[in-house]
């Protein structure tokens, strides 16, 4: 599927962002996960929080510079609803009123079907990065005559 | 006859996987074909896996595209063969986080689910790492999280802290952490009961592609060849799979990787319709061939 060049640029501009709330998402249900199954939740790191709130903030400097051209006006909005859901979801981790986690996995979720939504939108925006994968090991070198020593 | 019958399940492959990466050391000798495979063990009341594959409503596309992944069929097709279904499954044993062999967590509704603590502890510490680190979080699905948390909050998935033995009676987990992932485990089935068992299988998940990992390629002289990624070092490849040597009597053969494409010349299989393949390893009293 060929896209027109502002979309194109918009999609090479929106990656980043993707890139970025992937990884919240991923930390934030990661911390979830390791609180659930601890023996003393209390003494979980939060090491992945602090670590998804900083995605989060450069996320966030990304969505304010990214255009919206037509054809990404749909793509933009599910990318921003994913961000806020993560930030409600920031919070909801370091409140002392949701100890069971039951805010922080609300969110969790609605951001998990933001994008989803988000990776229907356009291609190129699939939720898992396939590249380090076991079965892409053939794959990793699309272009071999690029690495060919000219001296 | 054992207490479990046990059948490795092809669920689909990758035709052209190069041999550098299940064997380290041949970097230019050609592709092998790469079956995806789960291993159903069943007896004493039990219906068990050791790992799921993985979801191709969400990915199967994308993966046949770009990586050649082919002939994906669902849970209910391939335990069907063996006149099992997924609803049937009570235990999966986890043996690491990729997809291939965690991606179907939601494909098995009334199993509980076990997986190594450090698998999960160091796999989301990797994630804190930046994009940089990549290689060392493989192919990390978020939806694959958000599964595990689930089935967390509803007390269907137990964390393992190292080596447990009798998880069901008779079937061990043992941790070889730093070696394929961080925290990756095999799987024992002491088969007669005993302690010091005379007839163990053992599911080694991706600590070992082929059986070549064991035997290296010179039949003459054997020696262990460790596979081709990892995220731990080759030293532990090779001391986890003397170990799991040890725990058969040597005998490489019970050493089971799923990937290799060699098992249904091993053991006695079958074709299915669908060109897959069931293999039989072993039979408990009663239970009928799957195969024959």
């Amino acid at each position: 599927m060929s896209l027109p060049d502002p979309l194109l640029r918009y999609s090479v501009d929106a990656k980043p962002v993707h890139d970025l709330l992937r990884r919240a998402l991923i930390q934030l249900a990661g911390f979830q996960l390791k609180r659930l199954v601890a023996d003393r939740p209390g003494l979980c790191s939060y090491e992945p929080v602090e670590a998804a709130r900083s995605a989060l903030s450069e996320a966030a400097e990304c969505l304010r510079s990214l255009g919206s051209p037509s054809g990404a006006v749909h793509h933009r909005s599910h990318l921003q609803a994913a961000a806020a859901a993560l930030q409600r979801a920031v919070a909801a981790a370091l409140s002392r009123h949701d100890r069971d986690g039951s805010d922080l996995f609300r969110h969790l979720e609605d951001a998990e079907r933001q994008m989803r939504s988000v990776s229907r939108a356009l291609p190129g925006f699939g939720p898992v990065d396939f590249g380090q994968a076991c079965c892409a090991a053939h794959m990793r070198l699309p272009d071999a005559s690029a690495l060919q020593c000219s001296g | 006859m054992g207490d479990y019958s046990i059948w490795v399940l092809d669920y689909a492959a990758v035709k052209t996987f190069p041999q550098s990466v299940m064997l380290y050391g041949p970097q230019y000798h050609g592709v092998r074909n790469l079956p995806y495979a789960y291993v159903l063990i069943k007896g004493r009341g039990e219906v068990m896996l050791v790992d799921t594959g993985y979801d191709h409503q969400q990915y199967g596309k994308y993966l046949a595209d770009l990586y050649g992944v082919s002939n994906w069929h669902s849970p209910a097709d391939v335990l069907g063969e063996c006149g099992v279904t997924p609803e049937d499954i009570t235990h999966v044993f986890i043996t690491h986080a990729h997809f291939d062999h965690m991606g179907g967590l939601d494909l098995f509704p009334n199993a509980t689910f076990y997986i190594q603590k450090r698998e999960l502890d160091k796999w989301i510490w990797a994630l804190t790492l930046g994009p940089e680190f990549r290689f060392l979080v493989g192919a990390a699905d978020p939806a694959d999280i958000m599964k595990a948390t689930r089935l967390a909050r509803d007390g269907r998935m137990v964390v393992v802290d190292g080596d447990r033995e009798d998880v069901i009676p008779g079937i061990d987990l043992h941790l070889a952490a730093d070696t394929h992932t961080y925290g990756s485990m095999y799987v024992t089935v002491r088969n007669d009961g005993a302690r010091d068992s005379a007839d163990s299988w053992i599911f080694a998940g991706d600590l070992i592609y082929t059986y070549d990992n064991l035997t290296g390629l010179d039949t003459n002289d054997p020696y262990l060849v460790p596979i081709g990624l990892a995220v731990g070092s080759q030293s532990n490849l090779l001391f986890a799979s003397a170990e799991m040597l040890k725990a058969v009597g040597g005998d490489h053969r019970r050493v089971v990787p799923v990937h290799e494409d060699r098992l249904k010349d091993t053991f006695p299989s079958r074709a299915t319709a669908n060109g897959l393949h069931v293999v039989e390893l072993t039979l408990a009293t009663g239970e009928p061939s799957r195969v024959g």
